[in-house]
């Protein structure tokens, strides 16, 4: 059992990772946004992972991202998944790539399977 | 063809001011050719001495020396003329080395001076006869054999006409020099296009020289190359008796093959008033259209990306709009496989049916998006349609805000679609809605008669007094980065599902079509006031009355 944390806006989508996690014996704390997720950990609550949507709107997007994101998961030493709904204008493979330069443990673009969603956990929770 | 107009000009300016240079020239020769020989008149005199004393007053002189060229009488003129002293301190002297020109002009002098003698022939010519350093004069001289020992000659004093005539050729040299070296055709033709005039320029650019040109129509130099438009030009400067200027040429075949010209056509007039030559100036554009025609490719190209990355971007926002809707769908329908017999699976069908019709309608909204919406569908009452619309919302019991109106009183035209326009407005009227759920106010608003550049982006295609529609709200307002995304595609701030992204793309869309524009002013906390743009249009009867369609109308109509 890892404790996760999600930053996803997207309610339904956010449920369904929810109801995924849960079924998997996993602890799930929900952020709708970076500034929710910033306040979490600030307070002081543990996690083992973060799961984090982004919307890679063109060559900013991650980067606007990571600025958000260093502080958060390198101060609390936090390794993060990054879900995506895509890039536009950029190759998956390339989003990917900028993704990992960033840090994070995976990528996965919705809509992806239970298993590749908890085989990334696996990895972020034992790395 | 707007290529460098002013610099065009000047050129055209300098090259008539240097023509008419060169016309004065060969005007001048001409009367010099046709000067009459006045010496025959000795001759024909009944009464020498009458006559030797009025040549003796004139600016003629005369003299007669032996075959050598000793002096043995000079009359009173030459003497004064050659600056000669009394004839008794001269006599017996060659009269050609009495002057201050040099050794070599002096010998050459006597070389001409004998082998006249030795042929026993009469000569005429100048001679160059030096006063001193700053007096050079020219004495256009005839020599006249009297006896076998005896010449008589007489001098006319030239020097001003061929002192004019050498600044003439000076003024002529540089005239043609100028002319072959602007990067300009000059070429003076007559009306039937036989050419009277060429600058080297245009014989080289043909690979012949200036003289085939000159005497010929352009048919007897070049003749596997019709000269169709410049011959309707001259005909045009004929019939009309005005200048042409400016008119895009370009050769697609011969020797000029690929070269573009912009032609000058300006006809002169002889004292009869009648056209008797045309002065033609040809500018080579062919840089300037090659590069119009790079800058026109480079734009269309451009504009083709841009669209590219449009539909990029709304393809990629379509992508994360049904990810998002799809991704729980996956989740639902693998864990009701897994255990069809799962608790509380009528939720889980639900959901997954809620997907799917999110989806739908985003796919719905998605093909109003593509839908071609430039044809407006007629004239639109816009008071009637807003006064409708707020009616419509307002008595929606379950809203708590309550719109107010400020619309004039008469009806006001646009030729828009009545469906679209309610869809604009409608949009506006939700997002105002949504703005203030946590209290304030909405005043929908309708004003008329605003110049085409008061416009918020670009002046509209129309030149039409445009009315203002706005939606103002006392709600949350935007950020400046919320501002600058609001008409993209799939950009929201609402969450929840409420909002798919499209609206105000679908309202931009819309009212460009229509040749208006949409605007928006808005800080956060401080509410948002959206602007829809239109033309305004005549009302049917006003329209019918005058027999004009609506935009004919318009486009006579001042404003600003």
């Amino acid at each position: 059992m890892a404790e996760l944390l999600l930053i996803e806006d997207d309610p339904a989508v956010a449920e369904s990772i929810i109801f995924v996690l849960e079924n998997n014996n996993h602890r799930v704390t929900h952020a709708v946004n970076l500034d929710r997720m910033r306040k979490i950990l600030e307070a002081g609550q543990k996690f083992d992972a973060a799961i984090v949507d982004i919307w890679l709107d063109g060559e900013d997007g991650l980067s606007a991202f990571s600025k958000e994101a260093d502080h958060a998961f390198i101060t609390h030493k936090l390794p993060f998944i990054v879900i995506s709904g895509g890039a536009p204008g950029k190759t998956l493979e390339a989003a990917t790539a900028r993704a990992d330069a960033y840090g994070a443990v995976a990528m996965l673009y919705k809509p992806f399977s239970d298993e590749e969603l908890l085989s990334a956990i696996d990895k972020a929770v034992s790395g | 063809m707007d290529i460098g107009t002013y610099t065009i000009n000047l050129w055209v300016v300098i090259i008539f001011g240097l023509l008419l240079l060169a016309l004065g020239t060969a005007i001048g020769f001409h009367y010099g050719k046709q000067r009459p020989r006045r010496n025959l008149v000795l001759r024909q005199s009944n009464n020498a001495y009458d006559l030797f004393a009025v040549i003796n007053r004139s600016n003629v002189g005369y003299a007669i020396s032996d075959k050598a060229g000793h002096f043995i009488y000079a009359s009173h003129g030459f003497l004064k003329m050659a600056n000669l002293p009394p004839l008794d301190q001269i006599i017996n002297k060659v009269w050609f080395t009495l002057d201050e020109a040099s050794d070599g002009l002096k010998a050459r002098r006597a070389a001409e001076w004998h082998a006249a003698m030795k042929e026993n022939t009469d000569w005429s010519g100048i001679v160059r006869w030096i006063n001193g350093p700053n007096d050079k004069r020219f004495f256009e001289t005839t020599l006249k054999r009297m006896g076998p020992d005896r010449v008589a000659f007489i001098i006319q004093d030239r020097t001003a006409q061929i002192e004019a005539r050498r600044n003439m050729e000076a003024q002529e040299n540089l005239t043609h020099f100028v002319l072959n070296n602007v990067p300009v055709i000059v070429t003076l033709q007559k009306p039937d296009g036989t050419f009277l005039f060429a600058t080297e320029n245009l014989a080289q650019r043909l690979g012949i020289s200036v003289e085939d040109i000159v005497g010929n129509k352009p048919e007897g130099f070049v003749p596997y190359v019709r000269f169709k438009k410049l011959e309707s030009l001259l005909k045009t400067v004929v019939q009309s008796r005005q200048s042409i200027h400016g008119i895009p040429i370009e050769f697609t075949y011969g020797p000029l093959k690929g070269v573009h010209w912009s032609l000058f056509l300006s006809p002169l007039f002889d004292d009869k008033d009648e056209i008797d030559r045309i002065l033609i100036v040809a500018l080579d554009v062919t840089e300037q259209v090659k590069i119009q025609k790079e800058r026109q490719a480079y734009a269309d190209k451009l504009s083709e990306l841009q669209k590219i990355e449009s539909l990029n971007r709304f393809a990629a926002g379509l992508a994360h709009e049904l990810g998002n809707i799809l991704h729980p769908v996956g989740v639902y329908a693998r864990a009701l496989t897994k255990n069809p017999e799962m608790e509380g699976r009528e939720q889980y069908f639900k959901r997954i049916n809620d997907a799917v019709m999110a989806a739908g309608e985003l796919l719905q909204q998605t093909s109003d998006m593509a839908r071609p919406y430039s044809q407006p569908t007629g004239l639109t009452d816009i008071t009637a349609m807003v006064r409708e619309m707020v009616a419509f919302v307002n008595g929606l019991t379950r809203r708590k805000q309550k719109i107010s109106l400020k619309i004039p009183e008469d009806p006001v035209f646009a030729n828009v679609s009545e469906t679209g326009i309610r869809q604009v407005l409608l949009n506006l009227i939700n997002n105002a809605l949504d703005a203030t759920q946590d209290g304030g106010e909405i005043i929908v608003q309708l004003k008329t008669g605003f110049a085409p550049e008061v416009l918020p982006q670009q002046p509209s295609a129309i030149n039409a007094p445009h009315l203002c529609l706005e939606v103002c709200d006392t709600g949350v307002g935007m950020s400046e980065e919320t501002k600058q995304q609001i008409f993209d595609t799939f950009f929201t701030t609402k969450k929840d599902r409420k909002g798919t992204g499209l609206g105000l793309a679908f309202v931009r869309n819309l009212v460009s079509s229509w040749d208006g524009d949409v605007s928006v002013e808005t800080a956060l906390g401080a509410g948002s006031v959206f602007k829809i743009w239109l033309p305004e249009a005549e009302s049917v009867s006003q329209t019918l009355s005058g027999g004009q369609s609506p935009l004919e109308a318009q486009s006579e109509k001042h404003y600003g």
